[in-house]
């Protein structure tokens, strides 16, 4: 809520400045305006069918679904995922609009890794973590296994959180360019991590912090609205 | 039917993630080895059972008989860590619209281009259950489609071989989905639509490559009943195509057992198929 009041009267001084300072309050009406209008634009409900990517790693074939509900200010993820391997799973919605596929694998190992599905997928906006109000919050929260997924938030917190200023521009988590909307149609969903057993080349990219087993993407879907 | 507890064993297996599942058993085969049984579902999955647990094997066996609908539990190996019964019933053969004797040549629809074959992709039903069988989805879609736009699809069919489930601890022994005729770059091409697990239609090819790790060739010109008893198993799978109306394998038993085809969607299938999957 602090950040989304601060965003509010960062935006009214803006416009203030750009109309010559007159009609304060009508300003501050249009931005209110303007911040409603984004939600209402926002609300509704989306889903993201996530198909197999990489799916000769797993052994299996995952698959799965993410359905996201926009409405007033409430944001309710519910995703699930069938895999057989009982591993941490990473979820997050990216920035990107298109899913890799098979040709995105640049050097030819086999695998689509990390680096290679980043670059496609572009970085995370929103991880599918225990905490949707915060990227960073809750990042160690990420379902596991045959997983049934469920979280709320409030659209303001995580839009505020979204829009706050990026105190590491260096890592893997984006946040949105100043007067950028959540946009959510189009974007992907990416899931992530098979058996740490599983051997992988030596080629492979992965999340700093992560094994390679942990890093690399297993399903994919890009968001519809519904 | 009074439902009643058969028998529930538990293995010293690792019981912390286990799968279960819901359906009767299609067969089960004995191994001739020391290796595992397997047995098959007729949901399309497959669970192994370790050749030392012989004393159930003749309750399985009856089972399948029956046409029991089981509940089990599966490790993550596919191991089967517990069974039993949640509904005893025989198993009636439903009284299809099939037509013995008829040769009739069932010609699909051919779609106009690779666009026209994208957007009724992308307008398949997305409400699928989870864990929902792959016959019901791929029945639904067929149906709801023809029922849109009279459009006439087929059904791809691959059947996986005993040996190439052994070998990668496969979970499924077939699986199926939609086919539709498209016209592309001046020819006309068979493309599956498997919305659940592709983001738009595929080369049969292509398809098969998805679940076959050995990207191996399927058999083309064999018969289930083929399949089903005597499978050849340096093959690692069967691939069988069939008008849309044609939902599990059942129907190719009774096609080619009695050379009755079906020839039109029956309603307790559409019935069937949307309560469990959709």
């Amino acid at each position: 809520m602090k950040n989304h009041m601060k965003y509010v009267s960062l935006v009214s001084l803006i416009a203030l400045t750009a109309c010559g300072g007159n009609g304060g309050g009508g300003s501050s009406q249009s931005t209110d305006g303007g911040q409603h209008q984004e939600m209402q634009e926002t609300e509704g409900q989306y889903r993201a069918i996530l198909r197999p990517l990489n799916n000769t790693l797993s052994g299996w074939i995952p698959n799965g679904k993410a359905d996201i509900k926009i409405s007033g200010d409430s944001v309710e993820v519910k995703s699930w995922m069938d895999d057989s391997a009982n591993v941490t799973h990473i979820q997050s919605i990216h920035a990107g609009f298109r899913c890799p596929r098979a040709e995105d694998d640049k050097n030819a190992d086999g695998v689509v890794d990390y680096a290679e599905a980043m670059a496609v997928a572009k970085p995370v906006l929103v991880p599918l973590d225990g905490n949707l109000n915060s990227q960073l919050d809750g990042m160690t929260l990420f379902p596991k296994g045959n997983y049934n997924y469920f979280q709320k938030a409030s659209l303001q917190s995580l839009m505020g959180d979204l829009t706050a200023a990026d105190d590491n521009a260096s890592d893997h988590v984006v946040k949105l360019p100043a007067g950028k909307t959540l946009d959510l149609a189009g974007r992907v969903v990416m899931v992530h991590g098979i058996v740490s057993t599983r051997p992988l080349p030596g080629s492979v990219g992965f999340i700093s912090g992560l094994t390679p087993q942990a890093s690399v993407p297993i399903a994919c879907g890009v968001i519809e609205r519904l | 039917m009074k439902n009643f507890l058969f028998l529930c064993l538990f293995f010293s297996a690792n019981m912390a993630f286990a799968e279960v599942i819901r359906s009767s058993i299609h067969s089960v085969e004995l191994s001739k080895s020391d290796g595992p049984h397997m047995i098959k579902f007729s949901n399309g999955r497959v669970a192994f059972l370790e050749h030392q647990e012989q004393f159930l094997t003749s309750d399985l066996l009856e089972t399948s008989r029956r046409g029991d609908v089981v509940e089990v539990k599966l490790s993550e190996e596919q191991t089967l860590l517990a069974i039993q019964t949640v509904e005893a019933k025989a198993r009636f053969k439903q009284l299809n619209v099939m037509e013995e004797g008829v040769n009739a040549t069932y010609e699909p629809t051919v779609l106009g281009s690779y666009q026209e074959a994208k957007k009724i992709f992308n307008s398949f039903n997305s409400s699928y259950q989870r864990s929902s069988e792959c016959t019901n989805r791929a029945h639904i879609w067929s149906h709801e489609e023809f029922k849109k736009s009279g459009t006439k699809s087929m059904k791809a069919f691959i059947f996986f071989t005993n040996s190439y489930i052994v070998r990668n601890k496969f979970k499924w022994w077939f699986h199926v989905a939609p086919m539709f005729a498209v016209k592309y770059n001046g020819k006309v091409e068979n493309y599956v639509f498997d919305y659940m697990f592709n983001h738009q239609p595929v080369t049969v090819k292509d398809w098969k490559d998805n679940f076959l790790f050995s990207k191996r060739d399927c058999k083309l010109d064999g018969t289930f009943i083929e399949y089903d008893q005597r499978a050849d198993q340096s093959q690692d799978c069967y691939m069988m195509f069939r008008p849309m109306y044609y939902w599990m394998p059942g129907d190719f038993s009774a096609e080619e057992i009695s050379n009755v085809q079906k020839s039109d969607f029956l309603m307790g299938d559409i019935r069937a198929a949307y309560s469990e999957a959709f």
